[in-house]
């Protein structure tokens, strides 16, 4: 009786340290993954990269699977290869996939895109306070007016039935934050036009 | 004698003042601005000028075109500025002194304005708002685009037409007048 209580003890305790064993390995080997477990180039956030600029998609699955910053936002952001992105990045590439910029409450980030695909964009910067991108091919525009008290902002699609025409009045006198949702605008449209080299 | 020597030189001297006046007034153009609407009524809902796609709105007024150098520059329309402006978009009149920024410097002065790049109309900027200095209804205008931040869009032509103010004929017919006089006494001398 005092050996099998004995053996029952042993296979026990022989359990524990099995379990805690295997748990161990478990936490090494999750220590080796991303914050999220999973493999960065399984998870699929740069995969519409992989036709695009060479040398792109590698500089996503670094940037944003590699930090999980289409999940979880653990680590801070390496800006040097968010910089060597924007920098091979050409006419039609899109922006960085896990990078989430608010967007114009005119023109979405993808109008912008789509103004810029063509390759037939053009901005206009000649005039204070304003900055404006238009698509030749067809007609359609963003432009934004971020004159302190008068901001304002506007999209037109005239390739869409009806026109698609957005047009606002950012500076609402009950609202005090017409100036930050101008520059998100202005911020959108000039990173639109940075992407055509304008 | 002296009564006609006085009579020349006064003539000459109003003659004068009538040439000075005119080619202060040389600086004052007339100009028009014409816009068309693109999007309007047809859209579904109604917009506050009853303007439908095709419709024309019209700018008009005078400025001091010393502003503009090879046509370059900026007009001012706001308070003090001397020049005028007057919009006529379908069933509404819309006058320069009803933009928010009338009578209000922001730091880039008085509004409206116009910009010009070579002639070209490349900027007209305006922003009235219902209700405030008397605007009947909202507009707002800057690049080329206008609307009523509803379903009415449409743009401005960068063509301006721009013609000088005509010197009012009371100058000549006094001018002539005078030289008559001067004329007369000249021959009773």
């Amino acid at each position: 009786m005092k050996l099998v209580k004995s053996l029952i003890q042993t296979l026990a305790v022989a359990g524990i340290v099995v379990f805690a064993g295997m748990t161990g390995v478990s936490s090494s080997a999750m220590a080796m993954m991303t914050p999220d477990g999973e493999t960065p180039a399984n998870e699929g956030v740069c995969d519409g990269l992989k036709g695009a600029t060479p040398g792109l998609y590698g500089l996503c699955v670094a940037y944003c699977e590699a930090q999980d910053l289409d999940t979880i936002d653990k680590e801070p952001p390496s800006e040097k290869i968010l910089a060597n992105y924007e920098k091979k990045r050409q006419a039609g590439d899109p922006d960085m996939p896990c990078i989430q910029k608010p967007e114009c409450s005119c023109v979405s980030n993808a109008e912008l895109s789509a103004m810029t695909a063509d390759g037939m964009g053009s901005c206009n910067r000649l005039i204070t306070n304003k900055l404006t991108i238009t698509d030749n091919g067809p007609l359609n525009f963003a432009d934004i007016n971020t004159t302190p008290g008068r901001e304002a902002c506007r999209f037109v699609d005239t390739e869409t039935s009806p026109i698609t025409v957005r047009s606002q009045r950012l500076a609402d006198d009950a609202d005090s934050t017409a100036a930050q949702k101008a520059e998100v605008c202005r911020a959108a449209i000039d990173a639109a036009c940075l992407a055509i080299g304008q | 004698m002296w009564v006609s020597s006085k009579i020349i030189r006064t003539a000459l001297a109003v003659l004068s003042l009538g040439v000075a006046t005119t080619s202060a007034q040389a600086a004052m153009v007339n100009f028009t601005v014409t816009g068309t609407v693109l999007v309007g009524e047809e859209s579904g809902s109604g917009n506050d000028y009853l303007l439908s796609a095709g419709d024309t709105i019209t700018a008009y007024g005078t400025f001091d075109d010393s502003a503009l150098v090879g046509g370059t520059g900026s007009v001012l329309f706001g308070l003090g500025s001397g020049n005028s402006l007057t919009i006529s978009a379908g069933t509404a009149t819309l006058l320069a002194s009803m933009d928010q920024n009338y009578d209000v410097d922001i730091g880039f002065g008085y509004f409206p304005q116009l910009v010009f790049d070579a002639g070209l109309l490349v900027d007209f900027d305006t922003l009235m708002v219902y209700g405030q200095n008397g605007a009947p209804a909202d507009f707002d205008s800057y690049f080329l685009g206008f609307s009523d931040f509803g379903s009415m869009y449409g743009e401005w032509n960068p063509n301006v037409q721009i013609t000088a103010v005509p010197v009012p004929a009371a100058i000549w017919l006094l001018g002539s007048g005078l030289l008559g006089l001067a004329g007369v006494a000249r021959r009773r001398k």
